[in-house]
């Protein structure tokens, strides 16, 4: 239960550009898996935000420039401002049982995409990343997965300002043809997510493994501002990382989600 | 439980009930949570028109439960009347669909405006603040406030109505007295204890952005357990007793102090929507060891 007991921390370092920063902040020893997020709460301000970084010491969140929330974060808050983390929460990708991965992140999504390619590189496992994003500086935090030797990267951008241009879709069939991938996994836009789905599962049925992002009040699984219709499971205590399978079951996936006051917004 | 429970005229096939605010925005996280075993689901309290809300942070976990001020947040009686139709359309739980004002006048209007044919019983929640009170006191506050409100909502419709209590102001046993006298069909208690305050240590802020929140889970038990104790005396009408229930000795105390069916809102956190299952698995277990009925079982503390 502690994990859902808020405990602010001293932000000591932080990283980016104008319209993206990461906060680091020394948690000690943490049981924390890839795709797992935090509730953030800066000055009363709060919202879910997955790990992009954790090295068994030190937690990153690298924040993108949306709204209310994230403006206020990355236009204020600087090192040694205290922001209250209420985590790890939620479910994980699941690793275990396989070997070699596809892994893709696109926008903000490159987030939790960095630090599951961070924590199968340490574990020896074979991972091929693709990074899409609006302009190449939004990737920046993610270089230096490239020194990892199980790692393969590649970036793409929207306005050519990295090594390819073009949709992070675009990079899939050359690594499913090259690799014995045994699963992928994703987290971006939904209409990116469900794009590379319907191509991956032209050349393979491997398991495809989501995160999704709704809408979250309480982040631990009661106020049911994030559930799914109509499959009734909560984004932030049933996932985020659902399987594909299971998600194209719910209405909503790439359709439509629901806003702060639980109105439905059409993407 | 096997046998069906009639509450205010309303038949329960299972005696748990979800309490209102916890997963009762849409319409398919309470058909999912009847799945997982109640026989009864409150929405989250309807007002007419939409309203926002408090903004986050609106919850804070401590160790023995929750404070909230998700505040009175509502998306008005168009879209709960379709929320609330898939719940009656694709489960088999009794619907109870809670509504709240500022004016005994909007509860009315809210009533009258939601699509009977979606719901089964009312429940005025009634721990929100009067405006034409000038110390912004809750409907809860006085027996006579609690009364009016039910009186005029009785007009606007002929379903079952029942009353949610507040622990937070003296009596609560002649405020349900009160209500009994204006017409309610039963009553629902209790609702969070409080208001209560956690503050970081750190930046000495408090840990909501409202400042302040309703407590509620198992530091609540025996605040609600003496509630609901007071009330079956006050009363004949049935109890539906929530605050704190965790565990299957937690509900069984609250039916032996006159609850009818029991309640979990925030006990979903420790045990997930599957609380419900459990927990209807132990009271039919301890009835069996005790060899009780469950009718038995009710207020069966006063009998003593
Ligand atoms: C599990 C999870 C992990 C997340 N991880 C990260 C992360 O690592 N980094 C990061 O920057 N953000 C992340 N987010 C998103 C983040 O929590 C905020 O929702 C987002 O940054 C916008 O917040 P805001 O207050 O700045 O914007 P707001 O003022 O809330 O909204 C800005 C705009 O975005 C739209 N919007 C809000 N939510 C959604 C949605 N779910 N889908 C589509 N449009 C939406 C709104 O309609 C509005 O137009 C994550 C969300 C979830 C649920
Ligand atoms: C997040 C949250 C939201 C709530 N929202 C409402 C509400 O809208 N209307 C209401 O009558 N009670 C509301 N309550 C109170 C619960 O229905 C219940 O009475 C109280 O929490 C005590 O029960 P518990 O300890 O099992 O949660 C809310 C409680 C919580 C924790
Ligand atoms: S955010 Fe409250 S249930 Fe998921």
């Amino acid at each position: 239960m502690n994990n859902l007991i808020e405990k602010s921390y001293k932000t000591f370092r932080v990283d980016g550009c104008t319209d993206q920063k990461t906060f680091y902040f020394k948690i000690g020893k943490v049981d924390i898996k890839p795709g797992q997020f935090y509730m953030l709460n800066y000055n009363n301000s709060q919202k879910p935000f997955s790990v992009s970084h954790y090295d068994g010491e030190n937690i990153g969140f690298t924040i993108l420039k949306r709204g209310n929330t994230t403006l206020h974060m990355i236009e204020n808050a600087k090192i040694g401002d205290y922001f209250g983390l209420t985590g790890p929460l939620g479910n994980s990708f699941h690793t275990e049982q396989y070997t070699n991965f596809l892994l893709i992140g696109g926008g903000v999504g490159a987030a939790p995409i960095y630090f599951l390619s961070e924590y199968l590189s340490k574990i020896n496992k074979k991972n091929s990343v693709l990074f899409g994003s609006r302009t190449s500086s939004l990737c920046d935090f993610t270089h230096n997965l490239k020194s990892n030797k199980s790692a393969t990267v590649s970036y793409y951008t929207d306005d050519n300002s990295g090594e390819n241009q073009g949709f992070v879709t675009n990079g899939i069939e050359e690594i499913l043809q090259k690799e014995k991938i045994d699963t992928v996994c994703l987290c971006g836009p939904e209409k990116m997510m469900i794009v590379a789905s319907e191509k991956i599962k032209k050349f393979t049925s491997v398991p495809i493994q989501i995160s999704m992002e709704r809408y979250m009040k309480c982040g631990i699984g009661i106020c049911g501002s994030c559930v799914l219709d109509d499959i009734g499971l909560r984004v932030c205590a049933d996932g985020p990382v659902f399987d594909y399978e299971l998600l194209i079951t719910s209405k909503e996936f790439g359709k439509y989600h629901r806003n702060s006051g639980g109105l439905i917004e059409k993407f | 439980m096997t046998h069906t429970i009639k509450f205010a005229g309303v038949n329960f096939n299972r005696n748990g009930v979800l309490a209102s605010g916890i997963l009762g925005v849409t319409g398919s996280s309470m058909i999912k949570t009847a799945q997982g075993g109640a026989g009864g689901i409150t929405c989250k309290s309807i007002s007419k028109n939409f309203r926002k809300g408090h903004p986050t942070p609106v919850l804070q976990v401590f160790k023995h439960g929750v404070i909230n001020a998700v505040g009175l947040s509502s998306t008005g009686v168009d879209n709960s009347n379709n929320e609330l139709r898939n719940v009656k359309n694709n489960s088999d739980a009794v619907v109870i669909a809670s509504v709240f004002g500022g004016t005994e006048i909007e509860f009315k209007e809210t009533i009258e405006e939601l699509d009977s044919s979606v719901y089964d019983i009312i429940e005025l929640n009634i721990s929100c603040p009067n405006v034409a009170d000038e110390f912004g006191h809750a409907f809860a506050n006085s027996p006579h406030s609690a009364s009016n409100v039910m009186r005029i909502a009785r007009s606007a419709t002929n379903k079952p109505i029942i009353v949610k209590l507040s622990p937070n102001y003296p009596n609560i046993g002649l405020i349900a007295k009160a209500c009994e006298d204006a017409g309610a069909d039963g009553i629902t208690a209790i609702n969070t204890v409080g208001p209560g305050m956690l503050i970081d240590i750190n930046t000495f802020q408090p840990k909501l952005t409202n400042k302040v929140g309703g407590v509620s889970g198992p530091a609540i038990l025996p605040i609600a357990i003496r509630a609901v104790y007071d009330i079956y005396k006050a009363v004949t009408i049935p109890i539906i007793g929530m605050g704190g229930i965790t565990e299957v000795e937690d509900a069984i105390q609250m039916i032996a102090v006159g609850a009818q069916l029991y309640g979990v809102g925030t006990g979903i956190l420790y045990h997930g929507i599957d609380i419900f299952n459990t927990i209807n698995t132990g009271i039919d277990e301890y009835l069996r060891e005790k060899n009780l009925q469950y009718d038995d079982l009710v207020g069966i503390v006063h009998k003593q």
